[in-house]
């Protein structure tokens, strides 16, 4: 197969009052060829801070996980494709100081 | 067939006379404008002031590595989405960047802003943006990486690190092809 690599991610869509369309990657981690392409995490801390371009996110009831990969070939094309499912999140209205 | 050695050759050398001379500029001048042609094509085809570049550094890695060719398209209709593979470049700097786009906030006008990264870089691209600039804009983009093929830009690196190397290869290719007999 000529597929050298897959970067995996999770992003969060959602909309604000300021922007209509938001995406941000939450996590994302690289398969490489021959690594076991079975994931399996509970319990995961975003990778990267998970903020909004403004206030956005606070209250905001539809917030939408996806995951998508993109695979890098030996050579040839990069394709960039979503993965089967998402899941909705509702950010609460009040901020948690320290760790939940 | 050529032999650099080959005696024929060299007395082929001085039975040119002045129009096969004149008809080998000709030759080599036809092959340089279809070059620039081919380059000018692909750049109005894929919307891209430079369609192909190369990887300069090891922010990509293990995906992308120092000498990897890639080949770019700038669709603008075509919304730039967090994970797209972009090439950038930041204003008052030359050098092209090739990172991963982290967030995308885009308004209800259309004006799109995101945030970049590479994957072998620890943190986001903030710190290499110009002072104050928070984003990237859609201006700053050369092009989306759509295909690649590995090692053959290293070519381009070496004669940039070593301009006689550069000169010399094209010393030879200009020779090569102004002694070039068609058969």
């Amino acid at each position: 197969w000529n597929v050298k690599q897959l970067f995996v991610y999770i992003t969060a869509h959602y909309k604000t009052e300021k922007n209509a369309f938001n995406q941000v990657v939450l996590w994302d981690k690289i398969i490489r060829r021959g690594e076991s392409a079975r994931l399996q995490y509970s319990r995961v801390n975003p990778k990267y801070y998970f903020w909004d371009d403004g206030f956005g996110l606070r209250g905001n009831p539809n917030v939408t996980l996806a995951l998508q990969y993109n695979v890098i070939p030996n050579s040839g094309r990069l394709l960039n494709i979503y993965a089967e499912g998402r899941h909705v999140v509702s950010m609460p209205e009040n901020y948690i100081k320290g760790r939940a | 067939t050529m032999g650099l050695l080959d005696i024929s050759f060299l007395s082929d050398l001085k039975r040119m006379n002045k129009r096969q001379v004149f008809y080998q500029f000709l030759s080599f001048g036809m092959i340089v404008s279809s070059a620039l042609m081919i380059w000018k094509g692909l750049i109005v085809a894929t919307g891209s002031e430079s369609p192909v570049v190369v990887v300069l550094s090891g922010s990509m890695e293990p995906g992308f590595y120092r000498g990897d060719l890639l080949f770019l398209t700038n669709d603008l209709e075509d919304p730039i989405r967090a994970g797209d593979i972009a090439v950038f470049r930041i204003k008052g700097r030359d050098i092209p960047i090739v990172h991963r786009v982290l967030q995308v906030h885009e308004r209800d006008d259309g004006y799109v802003k995101f945030l970049t990264k590479g994957d072998n870089n620890a943190i986001d691209d903030r710190g290499l943006y110009a002072p104050g600039q928070l984003w990237l804009e859609k201006g700053d983009v050369i092009g989306r990486a759509k295909g690649f093929v590995p090692y053959i830009g290293m070519v381009t690196i070496v004669m940039n690190d070593y301009p006689k190397f550069k000169y010399a290869v094209l010393g030879l290719l200009g020779i090569f092809v102004l002694l070039n007999r068609e058969a």
